[in-house]
């Protein structure tokens, strides 16, 4: 028998048995991810990326970097992320619709997520705006029958509360309701650590 | 009476001739003779030669801006499935060029933004210094928004406008942070 075969099956299957809470967990659509995860988001590197290392709000933005094999009706609008323990960021690539070159990941943990505050105005705060949830993947889109069973499909997930609201949430201006949004955003895109897809 | 001036104000202009001036509490008599000297002082040849270099990486970094803006020109040409539209990019560039002059204007030089477009023909400046984060979004449908957020006093604010409408006071107020 090969030597080196029973370490690296001891590896694999003691990874495996460490994901093992998390993947039960990725089982249940539109679930709470786990807070102890870590997501991975891939976007666009800004101008000044190369010199300064800086994430812009813009590339925490809902709607963009979606993958095409989404169920759209049935999912809330969210922004598309991975949980890097069931997928890496080669493989979240591979699913994506539009790819760009240099790509950036953009890596945060789903507990600092959840704890943002939203500030609309001075008098308002928003505790809890922001959740990550297991966003099931189908091989059809449309009749979701079939689950995607691309390695790394398990991992896909998403941040919800960063769209903007119709109707705007009770006594809040159309402006104050901007706000709220373009202020979760930006504290997201400053707790996110960052690198290039193939650094 | 001697003037020391700290190294790490040269970097820019703003900050270069403030060092030189003596702080409002110890102005006087001697202080205002002080800040007439340096204001004369400024006219020199040399002191104009040493501030035009001082403005230099903001030109360099202005016409960065312009090289990323043509690179993402010629990506949204070659891409029919691009996710943002020339036009968005003619808008950003014109604000950006609409809020440098204006600064000019006022002999301030406005620090060249970080830049990034959206998928959602939309492209963002945003600028950060300590406390004080700015971003303006803009749109190809012609919408520019602008947001600020206090990371101190957690104050936020936000306007929007187009290039037709303008600047308005409260806009240029946020903006002139990151001028000197």
């Amino acid at each position: 028998m090969n030597k080196g075969f029973l370490p690296l099956f001891l590896k694999r299957l003691s990874s495996l048995l460490g994901s093992l809470p998390v993947r039960l967990s990725a089982r249940r659509n539109l679930n709470p991810v786990p807070k102890t995860c870590n997501i991975i988001r891939l976007a666009r590197p800004s101008k000044d990326y190369p010199e300064k290392r800086n994430v812009s709000a813009i590339q925490v933005d809902p709607l963009s970097f979606k993958p095409s094999t989404l169920d759209e009706a049935s999912t809330p609008p969210h922004l598309s992320v991975w949980v890097d323990d069931l997928t890496t960021p080669k493989q979240a690539y591979s699913f994506l619709d539009k790819k760009s070159s240099p790509t950036l990941v953009l890596r945060l943990k789903v507990e600092e997520v959840c704890k943002i505050v939203g500030i609309s105005s001075a008098e308002r705060k928003h505790l809890g705006m922001l959740k990550v949830i297991w966003v099931h993947l189908f091989s059809d889109p449309k009749t979701k029958k079939t689950r995607d069973l691309r390695l790394g499909a398990e991992g896909h997930s998403g941040i919800t509360g960063l769209e903007e609201k119709k109707p705007i949430p009770e006594g809040l201006t159309k402006q104050q309701e901007k706000n709220l949004r373009k202020d979760l955003r930006s504290k997201l895109a400053e707790l996110a650590s960052s690198e290039l897809l193939d650094e | 009476m001697a003037t020391f001036v700290n190294p790490s104000t040269l970097h820019n202009k703003g900050s270069f001739i403030r060092e030189l001036r003596p702080s409002s509490h110890s102005a006087g008599l001697e202080g205002s003779e002080l800040n007439k000297k340096i204001e004369s002082s400024l006219h020199d040849e040399p002191i104009q030669r040493l501030l035009k270099n001082l403005e230099k990486p903001n030109e360099e970094r202005h016409l960065h801006l312009q090289n990323y803006l043509e690179s993402l020109r010629s990506e949204a040409r070659s891409n029919n499935e691009t996710e943002f539209t020339i036009k968005a990019l003619n808008i950003a560039w014109q604000v950006w060029n609409g809020l440098k002059d204006h600064f000019q204007q006022k002999g301030l030089c406005l620090e060249v933004p970080d830049a990034c477009p959206g998928s959602q023909d939309n492209f963002m400046y945003t600028w950060s210094k300590a406390e004080h984060y700015f971003e303006c979004e803009i749109f190809g449908n012609g919408e520019v928004e602008f947001f600020y957020r206090n990371r101190s006093t957690a104050e936020v604010w936000g306007e929007d406008t187009t290039l037709e409408q303008g600047f308005s006071t409260a806009i240029l107020e946020k903006t002139v942070i990151f001028a000197w």
